[in-house]
């Protein structure tokens, strides 16, 4: 049993800072998934991830063309 | 587990101010006592159920469309005439929310959801831990990584592991000595437990992981 006396507070550990996702985090996350039978819901939400940032992009791609032809037809008609 | 009188702090949390890890259990915080009310647990076993399940049901653990824990954030306060904020935080690595920021974000990673959980449980009188520790492979005892999860004391004398990540199903209660005996796909070891008026750590698991820590930082 070890006991502080110190009135100044101990430093944080490594063992706090690493609850920062730092090291490992999906890996770990997707073995207590898999563990309690939930790594289809994370599959499942994965790809819905993946179609929205494809939509995404499209839509940027999209708005970048449409810019543009409306930036060439500007400069045409001045 | 060997207690300590002063608890570790953290430095890390959303804004970098600095807390007792024990302040992230907000035991007598108004909005964390509005939601554990709200429950209308009737006993100790049922406020255990209770609490997992809104855990489970409520928040979500955050991922980005690459399918990776989206740990990020970026923080900006007070803005200024010319649209730039005095405060700027900037993309960081994560900070650790307190749980009545959880009950408004609705999102975390396993230290948010298992203090937002064990707050509940402390509201509720429940005898409750925060546990901080690692996770191994059952099979060939391998570091996963790091993770966060809460046990409970329910009425039958037993102690049970609260896994508060998986979402929206609520996870079955599992007896701490098959969690850390390895009778799931991994096993949890222990390394650090707190609520909000205890904090104790194994001395040795935590000469051991910090040098896996180390030599992973290195």
């Amino acid at each position: 049993m070890s006991e502080s006396s110190s009135g100044t507070s101990r430093k944080p550990s490594l063992i706090l800072e690493a609850m920062t996702g730092s090291m490992s985090e999906l890996k770990k996350q997707k073995a207590i998934w898999d563990s309690f039978g939930t790594l289809e819901l994370y599959e499942k939400q994965k790809k819905e991830q993946e179609e929205l940032m494809k939509q995404l992009k499209k839509a940027r791609a999209k708005k970048a063309v449409e810019k543009r032809v409306l930036t060439k037809i500007q400069k045409k008609t001045k | 587990m060997s207690s300590s009188k002063e608890p570790p702090v953290v430095s890390f949390a959303l804004l970098g101010e600095t807390y007792y890890v024990t302040d992230f259990i907000q035991a007598s915080n108004p909005h964390m006592k509005a939601i554990a009310e709200k429950l209308g647990a009737e006993n100790n076993d049922d406020a255990i159920l209770k609490a997992l399940q809104v855990t489970c049901g409520e928040l979500l653990y955050p991922i980005n469309w690459k399918g990776s824990p989206a740990t990020e954030r970026h923080i900006q306060v007070f803005k200024w005439w010319d649209g730039f904020y005095l405060t700027d935080e900037g993309e960081k690595k994560y900070g650790w929310l307190l749980p009545n920021q959880i009950a408004v974000t609705r999102k975390g990673i396993c230290i948010d959801s298992a203090c937002f959980c064990a707050t509940l449980l402390r509201i509720l009188k429940v005898d409750a831990y925060v546990v901080l520790g690692a996770i191994l492979d059952a099979k060939t005892k391998k570091v996963l990584g790091f993770h966060a999860w809460v046990t409970a004391r329910r009425s039958d004398g037993k102690q049970y592991l609260l896994e508060t990540t998986v979402h929206p199903v609520t996870p079955p209660l599992v007896l701490i000595e098959d969690a850390y005996g390895g009778r799931l796909k991994i096993i949890y070891d222990p390394i650090i437990r707190f609520n909000e008026s205890e904090y104790a750590e194994d001395p040795e698991k935590v000469e051991k992981y910090e040098r896996i820590l180390e030599r992973h930082i290195a």
